[in-house]
């Protein structure tokens, strides 16, 4: 009999985590442009420095999470350096192999890893506090605010001259820099900042799971990143979140009905071939997915509506 | 203890025979529908899947496998084309949108393949027979694969430049709107593209597969060092893809020698792909083709 | 003021600069006439540092402007607007106007979140001379509108609007007023010569409509293969022989 209250919780917490790791996408692609298929490397730099710090080296919760941000976004503004001068194919094939390399750096490295084994027994926090259930509703209130400041944070990024900046160099690069816009830096900046999200739901991950091992950070969690943000609505943050909630039900759904029918088809394989089709018919039918993009809410906006 | 060099050449040229199979498809298809098909993944596993069909129904008959390789993943390549990356074209979508869709094509067909099969490994079953030329050792599948890349390089280059089909096939490569103009029906360039490039992709998963084994995703493991060579060699560029396949299989066998020999894990074997890759994207985009000397005035 | 002196270009095999000598004065209106494929757009490219010339310089005020980049070029007070337009299509037309003015307070991510009252008024302020801009050229209408959904007569004056928006001290001009109606065409060359007058503003003009240059341009070009063939005041450049022939004997 499933635990209806801890399964919802779980698919809560984790629509959370993957909702700030959708944001964090939303910003490098939907909003900037950036093709950036390696996101998956950050979401591991973020929970593997928090796992090992807090399960060996004993730093305390939030300290370990901290520092899988700035580890995280450091490697973005190191990566953002040499590749986001590239053509966006270019990018993404370029991301792709980083992404690669952290896992094979994670799982070879074992004298810092545990390699293929895993870290298991990371610590949660308050765990000596709370019990079960308490404490699931706990962790999936801390997610939840953690996103809603995460989607706070980038809403200011976005519905700003800034924001307008980095959309026009999504637009035309060129004729941005014709006026005046010094694109490489905003570039940087976007993509360090997307990188350093991304580590914070890893560091949130690690703690949640309390076990993480290199075939948890392969290149087709980027690619269900990506599945999210196309669905919800690039360019539209609640559109990536409600898309990250859209394929956790999608995946909690799959595997629910193998618990009340025997389906002919393994509803993982099932899950995964719906995303597959729902990749193409989404870019092919609605690639603006499910929330439209809207306009940058500035001052300015509002003087427009005054002025009739 | 000592690099028995033979044996690495030997091995580079049979990993680099492989990666002329696999390359060969995709730089065409990126140069001409100018788009990286991740998808290209799947058409190297579906030829192994469908060689393990036939070998197990015919009794281990393996040039018939490679020929049910070819077929079957020619007919996925096409299908591909006809119902995700030629619409898609036809929309304008742009080289993301055209690559995520292959992310999704390749997706679907990798899981349709692990439902039919499972995600467990199989073999083909084959006793190899081993070939002793004194310091370097071969299966018999090492020698097919190179027998059947040089058989490919051979009939794919004459047919490229004797034919007036394979003419305009280079021509469309060149300048697609020019081709048009000229009355070369592009259409059809792309079907046969797709079809060759395809097939001879599932024959190299079907090599690979009986050179290792049979697992959902073989394609995908081969798939990055394949976009290596396909940028090394120059996107587009099928001689180019030759000399970089080869160029790779050198790097990978006697960079695995050297990794050992330097203390390091052997599993870092992808990077070395990995690193040819970011740095020739960095370096040098245009890839070994784009070295060609400029025509003068 | 702006200075292009023997600059080199070529591409591959054809030669699309060679040997372009110019030089417009402060406050002056100056044009470029050409038949197509003469270098006109291939030059105010190599002046706004789209591309490097292969030989040659290019002064403003006295210094080289050549290895500059392209923002860079704008920072000195250099706009210019595209032949074909290239505004920001999924951006709306007042978002595309407030892109302009330079040295944004609120293009620095931090400064969204510590500075906001200073933002907020700058973007007032921007937002009220953009409407006017908007109005006077008859796109108000159209503020919220994407820019992707303008006619090409629209997406011309909104990239006019915008280069107007950017405080400019020259304006290259790449075809300002195809595709646009006569009287709103007249209406622009009017303001041209307005913002001459008032606001001291230098103009380097491409344009096809010969009449319109005769009647408010100080100084005209013509070009023919990537060099500047004729020199002058456009009453008398316009009646030498050797405009009819560039243009007729092309073949």
């Amino acid at each position: 009999m499933v635990d209806v209250v801890s399964f919802v919780f779980d698919l809560l917490t984790i629509t959370g985590i993957f909702g700030i790791l959708a944001i964090s996408l939303n910003m490098e692609y939907g909003f900037t442009g950036l093709a950036n298929f390696g996101k998956v490397a950050f979401f591991a730099i973020g929970a593997y420095t928090a796992g090992i710090l807090s399960r060996f080296q004993g730093v305390p919760f939030p300290l370990d999470v901290v520092c899988g941000i700035l580890l995280a976004g450091l490697a973005g503004f190191l990566v953002s350096i040499p590749a986001l001068r590239l053509r966006e194919d270019y990018l993404a094939i370029t991301t792709i192999a980083f992404g690669e390399i952290v896992r094979l750096i994670i799982l070879n490295e074992d004298w810092l890893t545990r390699g293929p084994m895993g870290i298991p027994g990371i610590p949660a926090p308050l765990r000596d506090v709370l019990a079960g259930r308490e404490w699931l509703a706990f962790y999936t209130g801390l997610c939840f605010v953690v996103l809603a400041v995460v989607y706070w944070m980038c809403e200011r990024v976005v519905n700003s001259p800034y924001g307008r900046v980095i959309k026009a160099i999504r637009e035309d690069e060129v004729a941005a820099q014709a006026l005046g816009k010094y694109t490489f830096k905003y570039k940087a900046q976007m993509f360090t900042l997307g990188s350093a999200i991304a580590g914070l739901a890893g560091g949130l991950y690690a703690h949640y799971r309390q076990f993480i091992s290199p075939d948890m950070f392969v290149p087709m969690v980027t690619f269900l990143i990506w599945v999210m943000v196309i669905l919800g609505g690039k360019g539209n943050n609640l559109g990536v979140i409600l898309g990250a909630a859209v394929l956790e039900v999608l995946e909690r759904g799959t595997a629910f009905i193998q618990n009340i029918t025997t389906l002919p088809i393994e509803p993982y394989n099932l899950r995964m071939m719906i995303i597959g089709v729902l990749l193409v018919v989404l870019v092919l039918f609605r690639p603006q997915g499910l929330l439209k993009e809207k306009f940058i809410k500035t001052r300015a906006l509002k003087v427009g509506e005054e002025k009739g | 203890m000592g690099i028995n060099i033979a044996q690495v050449l030997f091995n580079s040229v049979v990993t680099g025979s492989l990666y002329v199979l696999a390359a060969t498809g995709l730089t065409m298809t990126y140069k001409l529908l100018r788009f990286p098909n991740f998808a290209h993944a799947e058409l190297v596993t579906v030829g192994a899947y469908a060689a393990y069909v036939v070998m197990l129904a015919s009794n281990l008959n393996f040039p018939l496998a490679l020929v049910a390789a070819f077929v079957a993943s020619s007919l996925v390549a096409v299908a591909s084309h006809l119902l995700a990356f030629k619409p898609l074209s036809k929309r304008g979508a742009g080289m993301i949108e055209l690559m995520v869709a292959s992310i999704g094509v390749g997706v679907f067909i990798r899981y349709v393949v692990q439902e039919i099969w499972g995600a467990a490994q199989r073999t083909y079953g084959i006793v190899r027979q081993i070939f002793d030329f004194g310091v370097v050792r071969a299966t018999d599948v090492d020698l097919a694969m190179i027998g059947s890349a040089v058989a490919f390089v051979v009939i794919l280059h004459l047919f490229l430049v004797k034919t007036k089909l394979g003419k305009a096939m280079r021509a469309t490569s060149d300048n697609p709107s020019l081709a048009m103009a000229s009355g070369i029906n592009v259409d059809r360039i792309l079907l046969i593209v797709w079809l060759i490039g395809g097939g001879v992709a599932g024959v190299a998963g079907a090599f690979y597969a009986a050179k290792t084994r049979l697992v959902p995703i073989l394609g995908w493991e081969i798939l990055l060092p394949i976009f290596a060579v396909v940028v090394l060699g120059g996107i587009g560029s099928f001689y180019g893809a030759i000399a970089a396949a080869y160029i790779m299989g050198l790097a990978e066998n006697l960079g695995v020698v050297l990794l050992a020999n330097l203390g390091l894990s052997t599993g870092y074997k992808p990077a070395i792909a990995f690193a040819i890759l970011i740095a020739v994207l960095l370096l040098k985009p245009t890839g070994l083709a784009g070295l060609k000397v400029r025509r003068v005035g | 003021m702006l200075t292009v002196d023997n600059v080199h270009k070529r591409f591959g095999g054809l030669k699309a600069l060679d040997g372009v000598y110019m030089e417009v004065e402060k406050g002056t209106i100056a044009s470029i006439i050409g038949p197509n494929g003469s270098g006109k757009s291939t030059l105010i490219n190599v002046i706004t540092a789209l591309y490097e010339p292969d030989e040659g310089d290019i002064r403003f005020n006295g210094s080289s402007i050549r290895r500059l980049k392209p923002h860079q070029v704008f920072e000195k007070g250099i706009v210019r607007t595209f032949q074909v337009p290239r505004i920001f299509p999924r951006m709306t037309v007042l978002e595309n106007m407030m892109l302009a003015p330079r040295r944004q307070t609120g293009e620095s991510i931090t400064a969204n979140f510590f500075r906001w009252k200073k933002v907020d008024a700058e973007e007032e302020e921007h937002a009220k001379k953009a409407l006017e801009i908007l109005k006077f050229l008859g796109l108000a209408h159209l503020k919220n509108e994407l820019a992707m959904n303008l006619s090409g007569g629209q997406m011309k004056l909104l990239e006019l609007g915008r280069a107007l928006m950017a405080d400019p001290t020259v304006l290259l001009l790449d075809e300002p007023v195809a595709g646009v109606n006569p009287t709103l065409a007249r209406k622009i060359f009017d303001a041209i010569t307005t913002l001459r007058r008032e606001q001291g503003l230098t103009f380097l003009i491409v344009e096809h409509n010969v009449d319109l240059l005769v009647e408010y341009s100080d100084h005209l070009y013509v070009m023919h293969r990537g060099k500047v063939v004729l020199s002058g005041h456009p009453k008398e450049v316009i009646r030498s022989p050797k405009v009819m022939d560039i243009y007729l004997g092309e073949v």
